[in-house]
C-alpha cells in the first residue's frame, strides 16, 4: 500500500539535530542538555526526530543555519525502555517523508511542566549514550 | 517588573555552592570580583550580543529570544551580579523566544527560565527529577 507510515523497530537510530549556535551541546567535555529536546512552540504533537534508516547524518544536518547542526542519535529501544514511545509521521508540511518521527509525549503543550523537563533530562542522558556527531558546517551556498 | 532581591536571593548561592573551590571565603573580595567578572561576561557576550545582533540565532529551529524578553532577564543578571549572588555556569537561549540562566553542581541544576510571555520560573533538579519549581514574576 503506497504512503503507510513504515513501524519503528527496537534497533532503529534515531536523529535529532541541534544548532551549535545554542551551546545545547558542548563538545569538549561532551556534555549534552535538556534543552536539546525542549519542543518549539510548533511541535503540537510531539518533537521530531528522523529515522537514520531512511536519512544520512547530512541529510538531517542540512538547513538554514549559520553556525550550523550537531546531530543527536538515539535508539529506539533505548527510549522504549524509559517509557517513550516513538511513532513514524510521515506526513510533513511539504509532503511525506518516511524519515520523519516524533516522540509523542514531549510536546508544546506540556512545555511549562515537570514532565516535559524530566523527559528532556531523560533525553539527554539517553543522547550521550551514541556520540553526538558534527558539527555539520553549511555550505557557503546555502 | 523589576525583581526584586527576595523574589532572586534563592538563586543559586543557597544551593549549590560553587563547585570549584569547597574551602573559599566566599566573602573574599577576589571571589567576589570573580563572580560579578562572570555575571558580566554573561551580561556582555550572551545577554547585550543577542539584543544587539538579531541574526545570532539564524536557526532554522531556532525562535530567538525577543528584546523584551532579552531585557528581563538583562535585569535580573544585573540585579543578582549586584547583589553578590553565584554567576550562572551557562546563560542559553530555550529555542522559543525564552532564555534560561543555570547553575550546576554535579547532578543538581539550578535553573532561572525567562519564558517567552515574560513569565518567569525557577527549577531545581536532581538528575531527571524536579525537586522545585516556583515562578517568580
Amino acid at each position: 500500500m503506497p504512503n503507510a507510515p513504515v513501524p519503528i523497530d527496537d534497533d532503529e537510530v534515531l536523529y535529532r539535530r541541534i544548532p551549535v549556535s545554542c551551546d545545547w551541546y558542548e563538545a569538549e567535555g561532551g556534555v549534552l542538555y535538556p534543552e536539546a529536546f525542549a519542543p518549539r512552540r510548533d511541535e503540537h504533537s510531539g518533537i521530531s526526530v528522523y529515522r537514520k534508516r531512511f536519512k544520512t547524518l547530512e541529510e538531517v544536518a542540512r538547513g538554514r543555519s549559520k553556525q550550523g547542526y550537531y546531530v543527536v542519535s538515539l535508539l529506539a529501544s533505548e527510549l522504549r525502555v524509559r517509557g517513550l514511545n516513538v511513532e513514524p509521521r510521515p506526513e510533513v508540511e511539504d509532503g511525506w517523508d518516511d524519515a520523519h518521527a516524533e516522540i509523542p509525549s514531549l510536546h508544546a503543550g506540556i512545555r511549562k511542566t515537570n514532565e516535559a523537563d524530566e523527559l528532556q533530562a531523560i533525553l539527554a542522558e539517553l543522547g550521550m549514550v551514541i556520540p553526538v556527531e558534527g558539527p555539520f558546517i553549511p555550505h557557503v551556498d546555502q | 517588573m523589576v525583581p526584586t532581591i527576595e523574589s532572586t536571593a534563592c538563586f543559586p548561592a543557597a544551593s549549590l555552592p560553587l563547585a570549584v573551590d569547597t574551602n573559599a571565603d566566599v566573602a573574599s573580595p577576589v571571589l567576589h570580583k570573580a563572580n560579578r567578572d562572570l555575571w558580566q561576561k554573561f551580561i556582555s557576550e550572551k545577554l547585550v550580543e543577542w539584543g544587539a545582533n538579531p541574526e545570532y540565532f539564524d536557526d532554522e529551529d531556532v525562535e530567538p529570544p525577543r528584546p523584551p524578553i532579552i531585557a528581563l532577564a538583562l535585569r535580573y543578571a544585573k540585579q543578582l551580579r549586584d547583589t553578590d549572588e553565584l554567576p550562572p555556569h551557562r546563560v542559553v537561549p530555550d529555542g522559543s523566544g525564552g532564555i534560561i540562566f543555570e547553575r550546576r553542581n554535579g547532578g543538581e541544576s539550578l535553573k532561572l527560565h525567562f519564558w517567552d510571555d515574560g513569565t518567569v520560573e525557577q527549577i531545581i533538579m536532581d538528575g531527571t527529577q524536579v525537586v522545585a519549581r516556583e515562578r517568580l514574576d
